[in-house]
Formats: C-alpha cells, sequence, structure tokens
C-alpha cells in the first residue's frame, strides 16, 4: 500500500510540497500523542505515524526515527514553520478532520500493520 | 490551602518566597499576597495547561501583570462549565481563608494555546517561564513534546520535588544546560518544600532571572533535593 493511495483511501490532505507518493511504502504505523512514547517505542524506519499533536517537535522526533509521512488527526494544523521543517528532513505531513481511531482503523483494513 | 495556613506553613518552614500557581486560573492569588502582608513574599502565577497538554509555570512581579496574563488564557479556555461532583469544587477564598465564591467555568483542561505561544506571551508580559514537572510521566514538556523545542527562550525548568537533579539529569539529557528549579506543587500543606535556594538582591522577577542564569553575583541552587523528610 503506497502513501498516495493511503492519500486517496482516506481522503488526506498533503500538507508538505508535492512529492511523488506512489513511491513510498509504509513499513509499519503507529499511533500516540506522547512524543515521548513515540521515541522510545514508536515505528521503526520508513514507518507511519498518526497523532492530534501539530507541534513543531513532531517532525524532529519523525526525522530521528526516519518516519515517511504523519497523519496529524482531528482538524489539527501544523504551522508555516513546521511543514517548512518537515519539507527540510522530507518527511511527509498529511491531514484530516477524522478523529485518530478512524484513520487508523481505515489504515489497518488497507493493509498497514503495528511495529 | 488556606491563605493563613499556606503562610504559617511556609514560615515554619523556613520559606521565604512562594508562587501561587492555580490551574489556568489565579482567582486565589490576591487572597494569599493579602495573608502574608509582609510576613512572606509571594508571587502572582499560574500553571498553564497549554494545547498540547503540557504544564507551564508562569510568574510575574504583580498582579496586573498577571491580570493581563489570565485575560489572555480566558480568551483559550473552551466554553465549558466546571463538573464538581466529578472534578470536585473550585473554592474563591479571602485572606482569612472564607468561601467568597466559585470558579464555575472548567478549568482542568486544556487552553488553546500552543506552548511556544504561551512562553513568549508570559515573557513578554514580563514574566518567567517555566515548564512545570519536567520530569513526571503526565502533562510534562518531555512526556509530552519530548524535548524543549528548539529556539524557545523558557527560563529555567522545574524538577520534581520526587528527583534529585543529579539523578534528573542522569534520565533526562533532555535538561542539557538548562537552569533547574525544584518546587513542590504543593497540593496541601505537608507538601511545601522549600529545596530551591536563590541568591536575590531583591524578590523580583528580573533578579529570579538573572539569578536563573547564574549572572552578577546571583544565583540558584537545589538544596536537601528530593528529601522532604528531611526538611520535616
Amino acid at each position: 500500500m503506497t502513501l498516495a493511495q493511503i492519500v486517496e483511501e482516506l481522503d488526506l490532505t498533503v500538507l508538505t510540497q508535492p512529492r511523488d507518493l506512489a513511491q513510498i511504502v509504509p513499513t509499519c504505523g503507529y499511533a500516540s500523542d506522547m512524543l515521548s512514547r513515540v521515541m522510545a517505542r514508536g515505528p521503526r524506519e520508513g514507518g507511519l505515524w498518526v497523532t492530534i499533536q501539530s507541534h513543531m517537535n513532531i517532525v524532529a522526533v519523525g526525522a530521528v526515527l526516519g518516519l515517511c509521512a504523519i497523519i496529524v488527526t482531528e482538524g489539527e494544523v501544523p504551522d508555516a514553520d513546521t511543514l517548512a521543517r518537515a519539507n527540510e528532513m522530507g518527511i511527509v505531513i498529511l491531514s484530516t478532520d477524522k478523529p485518530t481511531f478512524w484513520v487508523v482503523g481505515n489504515l489497518w483494513r488497507l493493509g498497514v500493520r503495528d511495529v | 490551602m488556606i491563605p493563613p495556613l499556606i503562610v504559617r506553613e511556609a514560615q515554619r518552614r523556613g520559606i521565604d518566597l512562594i508562587a501561587i500557581t492555580d490551574h489556568n486560573a489565579s482567582a486565589n492569588v490576591e487572597a494569599v499576597i493579602k495573608a502574608a502582608a509582609d510576613k512572606l513574599v509571594v508571587l502572582p502565577g499560574m500553571e498553564l495547561q497549554t494545547h498540547e497538554e503540557v504544564h507551564l509555570l508562569c510568574l510575574f512581579d504583580t498582579v496586573a501583570q498577571l491580570a493581563a496574563w489570565q485575560a489572555v488564557v480566558n480568551t483559550c479556555l473552551p466554553a465549558q462549565e466546571n463538573i464538581p461532583a466529578i472534578l470536585g469544587e473550585q473554592f474563591i477564598v479571602s485572606a482569612d481563608g472564607d468561601l467568597i465564591g466559585y470558579e464555575t467555568r472548567l478549568l482542568a483542561t486544556s487552553a488553546r494555546i500552543s506552548f511556544e505561544e504561551a512562553v513568549e506571551e508570559v515573557r513578554r508580559l514580563g514574566g518567567l517561564a517555566i515548564p512545570a514537572h519536567v520530569t513526571r510521566q503526565v502533562y510534562s514538556l518531555f512526556a509530552v513534546l519530548g524535548f524543549v523545542p528548539p529556539g524557545t527562550a523558557v527560563d529555567a525548568l522545574e524538577i520534581s520535588a520526587s528527583i534529585t537533579p543529579d539523578e534528573a539529569r542522569r534520565r533526562f539529557p533532555q535538561l542539557a544546560d538548562f537552569p533547574l528549579v525544584q518546587n513542590s506543587d504543593a497540593h496541601c500543606l505537608d507538601d511545601l518544600l522549600g529545596s530551591t535556594v536563590l541568591t536575590l538582591a531583591a524578590p523580583t522577577i528580573a533578579e529570579m532571572r538573572l539569578a536563573l542564569q547564574g549572572r552578577e553575583g546571583r544565583g540558584c541552587r537545589i538544596v536537601a533535593s528530593g528529601s522532604r523528610q528531611l526538611l520535616r
């Protein structure tokens, strides 16, 4: 399941600069809003992270873990600095008005599995 | 935790300076300042819960500054009422400790202001911004956001009463070179601590800022840390 298909199926908004998302296949998924947990137990290289946090630090955590993308849920929107940083680090930021539960359920349905 | 008892207990423990920092609120601050009179310095403050669920200590020189900050926070609080049966009453008391009212807004929640915006605004108003109990597993900067966001001008980091500075620095490398303070976060009289010693020319925010930075002969150190028993 590529990131492009996930964006299409879940009707996600791509907030970072355009990239060929069909070339990106998430290795696994993880959901948490506590960044300390994500850093300690989060997804491995190439993983996908679902959270309501839109804070700048999500990019740093994503970069440390080498994540391919972060889905920000419940209508939260990272600010311009956060998105600029994500572009710099090559991490795709996606957003949706839907809650995390809905997003994770659908990712599972599409075959994305946990760490 | 009524004002005259707070003052008496602080004096009994040899504490010279306290801050009143209710959760997203400040209605009880003036009562404690009045109760303390010239016996004790009482800084007007607040423990803000930011949008990310980070607790931030906001300390000021004057009640007017705190009122200006409260006005900002009020615009960020959700339009929800407290549920006393579950969350408890939110009392407002006089300097004598008499019940004079209730805070009816829901305070046990997050204000819709980001951590960085809060730090910036508190400092703009002349206050100190100190992330609270960063060593705790809940509602702390380190638990929620992992580390101090780069470029954020926090004045110090507060460690919990239950940990020593050495242990804190060992377990949390994110503390790095930030100044540390230790506060009791007292919710009852028995919890008052007084383990942070500030060397100041006067009990002001400007002096405290110098002390936290260790400048101009001012200083800040944590003594008898994590050892409440020794103070009893």
